[in-house]
């Protein structure tokens, strides 16, 4: 699957470790988000999203508009994914991409 | 050997024609007759049983031969039958050498007829010098104390204790509470059948009643465990019960004049956080008992004892009231004494992880209605005894109950492992909250509902049920939800990935297993080892119940999450291990490691190594074996760096010697010779059946077989190398697979040191190499030699080679 990569992706799963493949969809990180019932997506979802290989739609999201970096998500991970860091990736990745 | 040199007997035996196809065996047989010490060889044409014996009675009669050397294949049945047979004409059963040529390997299509011959000879010489330094050995006898102690009265070790009853031995069961039946004392329900735990604990005190060989300490704690098995010795210290139990009668009334109350459940269980939780369970259980009580959970033995720190110092009415003058006041000093036993059985069993701990997650001790488990456990207990006990809905709707899963477990800051019980607890309690509240609404959080085996069925048959909810998120509990009374709890349902709101009466947080505090302290005072998770360990699938140290065996959830029948089982065999050190006996094969005091420079290595902790030292310093202690893997032996230790029947000088024979290669000067150990569990199985499936194994390997890759000393390795031969191979279990813990750990640390000897020997330290290889890798042992073997050639003779 990870041929299927671009570059730009590949790069993004670096720079997080391929930490979100740790994540086991608990919803931890969700049922904390202060902020999640706003938006259609949750970070869970925009993790999945990730693990299926799909960097556009999780750096497009509108969810990481409401993000507000707390770092709630982080502590409460079971897995210790940095959920945040991912988020904050995201935004920078969508923004290089963008330009 | 003395004054007369041994005089050895060969005999050959080709069943299936398996030699004769490789070798011309009548030329062997002239040429073995010729090894000095060889007095008599015969080759079997018959093979049957009986005429193995008579071709070995003959020689023992007529020639006074003392060593057999028996070449060919032999069943392990074949193998006793004939040692037992012989014994009797006078052979000691440790004077047989079983030499396997067929387990060797001759090569397939390229190997000369010459090399398979020299080949065989070599072997057989090998064979012959070993026999040459066999030592008649005899089984040793051990007294063993016929008593056991078992360490916790819960369900495991009551029936632990049952078992060995049952056996005519003596127990003495030590428990920290005041009365027996543990953590299952405090549950309402087993699953599945749903029947009350009380009778499952009666049931298994049906024997122990009424019998005269169980001594029961309770509010004891051990406080040393000295002597090794069969001969331990644990002093216990037994806190003051202010009743003698011999006199009181249990007649109560005492109980009944007794001025002061205390609430149940803080006598249920005291040293727990979870339970010092006076905001949960404290405001929904208001039963009481008095300050002298029978013993909790579960009322055995059945006599009184007093909470001494709750009653006034001057209230003497219990005192007077008492018919049998039983109860003394003033009993200050705690009791010491020290208990003999054969073997220690640990079954400390669990404490559940303090939910306080999750105070930021579910809110645990904020509000009074949210509990634990085990403290649901105890409210649906006492819903079922009293009528007056009821859970209330904050407004007039039916009652909404959640269940948090995994609350603490599977979490990397708390419990990482799953404690496997948790979710048909939930379940049992959901049908049982059913039971007694039609209308209750339950909704479970849930990550992945692990209902094992049979459990499944109760799993199905609440998810069909419309009040019952199965919300696959967590949710967030805050002092803000609380709305009315009410918790207003928002979860993620990661299935439709949809913000899910409800409204919750009681919050009841799945909380998982720790080790308990009682075993903990334990495994201290005894050097048991424990796992990652603190947990006591063996072997996890081969023998589960030992506890890498021999006599203390292990059982039920004092080795992990167990349910209540897993304990059960587990503690069964945990007994039937514990009756090999209640006999009035132990025999130990005489095949254990001996230290050779003149040679020792008391470095301590094998006392550190021993992964069964069994070298003392002695008075002058010199290590000493524990015989019942040691599992003979030989670990002591390889590690030593002077080589001072053998064991008896594979000793250093015997292994020296058949090394020494090597020196003539079998083959010509540029082939490499390879010496390989491997470890009897795993490589030899797997290379022996190499042979068998007939793969190509390269003729150029000469296979001994070890107890343990770990018993392989580095000077042998040296001695091998500096004979000329090009390389060795110690093959053992893979990382962490092996039956005596560490022994291939122990060799690769060890190669370190080697690769420095070898270098001042001018010798390349690649010529040395260890694998791990698994019982059923036999291909890969034969790509492994030959890939070896292509490397040796490449790096030319070895500079020592003849």
């Amino acid at each position: 699957m990870k041929e299927a990569l671009s570059k730009s992706a590949l790069e993004f799963n670096e720079q997080v470790n391929n930490s979100f493949y740790k994540c086991i969809q608990c919803g931890y990180c969700s049922s904390f988000c202060a902020v999640f019932f706003y938006s259609e997506d949750t970070p869970r979802k925009i993790i999945r999203y990730l693990q299926c290989n799909d960097i556009d739609k999780a750096s497009q999201s509108p969810f990481l508009r409401l993000c507000k970096q707390c770092l709630t998500c982080s502590q409460v991970c079971p897995q210790g994914v940095d959920v945040a860091k991912i988020m904050r990736r995201l935004v920078r990745h969508n923004f290089i991409s963008c330009r | 050997m003395g004054l007369n040199p041994p005089k050895i007997g060969l005999i050959v035996s080709d069943p299936g024609d398996i030699l004769s196809g490789i070798i011309d065996l009548q030329a062997l047989k002239k040429k073995c007759e010729k090894i000095r010490g060889v007095e008599h060889c015969v080759l079997l044409t018959d093979f049957k049983s009986e005429s193995f014996l008579i071709a070995a009675q003959k020689p023992l009669a007529e020639k006074q031969i003392d060593r057999l050397i028996w070449i060919g294949r032999f069943t392990v049945k074949q193998k006793c039958t004939l040692e037992k047979k012989l014994e009797k004409s006078g052979l000691n059963p440790y004077l047989n050498e079983w030499s396997d040529l067929t387990s060797q390997s001759f090569g397939k299509q390229e190997a000369s007829e010459e090399a398979r011959f020299k080949k065989a000879l070599t072997l057989i010489k090998m064979a012959v010098a070993r026999a040459k330094l066999l030592e008649p050995l005899e089984t040793e006898e051990v007294p063993n104390s016929e008593s056991a102690v078992v360490i916790g009265a819960g369900i495991s070790g009551l029936h632990a204790a049952s078992a060995l009853i049952e056996r005519g031995k003596q127990v003495h069961l030590v428990e920290k509470e005041s009365g027996v039946g543990g953590k299952v004392g405090l549950l309402s329900r087993f699953f599945p059948l749903q029947c009350n735990p009380q009778c499952g604990i009666e049931y298994a005190l049906k024997s122990l009643r009424t019998s005269e060989k169980l001594t029961v300490h309770t509010l004891s704690k051990p406080t040393s465990v000295e002597g090794t098995a069969g001969n331990f010795s644990v002093s216990i210290n037994t806190r003051p019960h202010y009743v003698d139990s011999n006199l009181c009668n249990g007649c109560g009334k005492c109980a009944d004049v007794c001025p002061i109350e205390i609430p149940l459940w803080e006598n249920v269980i005291q040293d727990e956080p979870p339970f010092q939780n006076e905001m949960g369970i404290g405001t929904m259980l208001k039963e009481t008992q008095k300050a002298i009580h029978l013993p909790t959970p579960y009322p055995f033995p059945e006599t009184y004892l007093i909470e001494r720190d709750k009653c006034p110092a001057d209230c003497k009415k219990c005192l007077e009231v008492c018919p049998v003058e039983a109860i003394n006041l003033d009993e200050q000093i705690d009791l010491k004494q020290n208990l003999d036993a054969g073997a220690l059985l640990v079954t400390s069993g669990w404490d559940a992880y303090p939910l306080s701990k999750l105070r930021d997650y579910y809110g645990y001790g904020l509000l009074p209605n949210i509990i634990g488990n085990l403290e649901m456990e105890q409210l649906l207990l006492q819903m079922t005894k009293r009528s007056d006990i009821q859970l209330q809905a904050i407004d007039s709707g039916p009652l909404a109950v959640g269940f948090v899963q995994c609350a603490g477990s599977r979490n990397k800051d708390h419990l990482s492992y799953c404690s496997s019980v948790c979710c048909s607890a939930t379940i049992k309690q959901i049908k049982q909250l059913k039971s007694l509240h039609p209308g209750a609404k339950c909704t479970v959080f849930y990550q992945d509902m692990r209902c094992f085996g049979f459990d499944e069925d109760l799993y199905q048959e609440l998810k069909s049920e419309s009040d019952v909810l199965f919300v696959r998120g967590f949710p967030r509990v805050n002092e803000s939800d609380l709305i009315d009374g009410k918790m207003n709890l928002t979860v993620e349902d990661t299935f439709s990935g949809l913000p899910v709101n409800t409204e919750i009466d009681l919050l009841v947080l799945a909380g998982g297993m720790q080790p308990s505090s009682g075993g903990l302290e334990f495994a201290e005072l005894s050097g048991l080892p424990l796992n990652k998770h603190r947990f006591f360990t063996g072997h996890y699938q081969c023998y589960p119940e030992e506890s890498q140290r021999t006599g203390i065996l292990t059982a039920g959830c004092a080795r992990g999450p167990m349910n209540v029948s897993q304990s059960i089982e587990s503690s069964g065999k945990a007994a039937i291990k514990a009756l090999n050190f209640l006999e009035s006996t132990t025999s130990i094969a005489p095949t254990y490691p001996v230290v050779n005091e003149a040679k020792c420079d008391q470095c301590k290595r094998c006392i550190e190594d021993c992964p069964y902790d069994c070298y003392r030292q002695n008075e002058k310093g010199f290590p000493v074996p524990d015989l019942k202690k040691c599992r003979q893997c030989g670990n002591c032996m390889g590690v030593c760096p002077v080589s001072a230790i053998s064991m008896n029947h594979f000793t250093i000088k015997q292994l020296a010697n058949q090394i020494e024979i090597l020196e003539n290669s079998f083959l010509r000067h540029e082939e490499p010779t390879v010496l390989a150990f491997l470890c009897e569990n795993d490589a030899y199985v797997a290379a022996c059946s190499a042979i068998d499936q007939g793969l190509d194994v390269p003729i150029n390997v000469i296979q001994i077989k070890v107890p343990c890759a770990g018993a392989v000393n580095n000077a042998l390795i040296a001695d091998a190398l500096s004979l000329g031969i090009d390389g060795v191979l110690i093959a053992g279990c893979k990382d962490e697979q092996c039956h005596y813990v560490r022994g291939f750990d122990l060799v690769q640390k060890r190669s370190g040191d080697l690769g420095d000897k070898l270098g001042t020997m001018m010798i390349e330290p690649e010529r040395v190499r260890s694998e791990g290889i698994e019982i059923h890798e036999s291909d890969r042992y034969v790509s492994l030699l030959n890939e070896y073997i292509e490397k040796l050639t490449k790096l030319g003779p070895n500079p020592f080679k003849i």
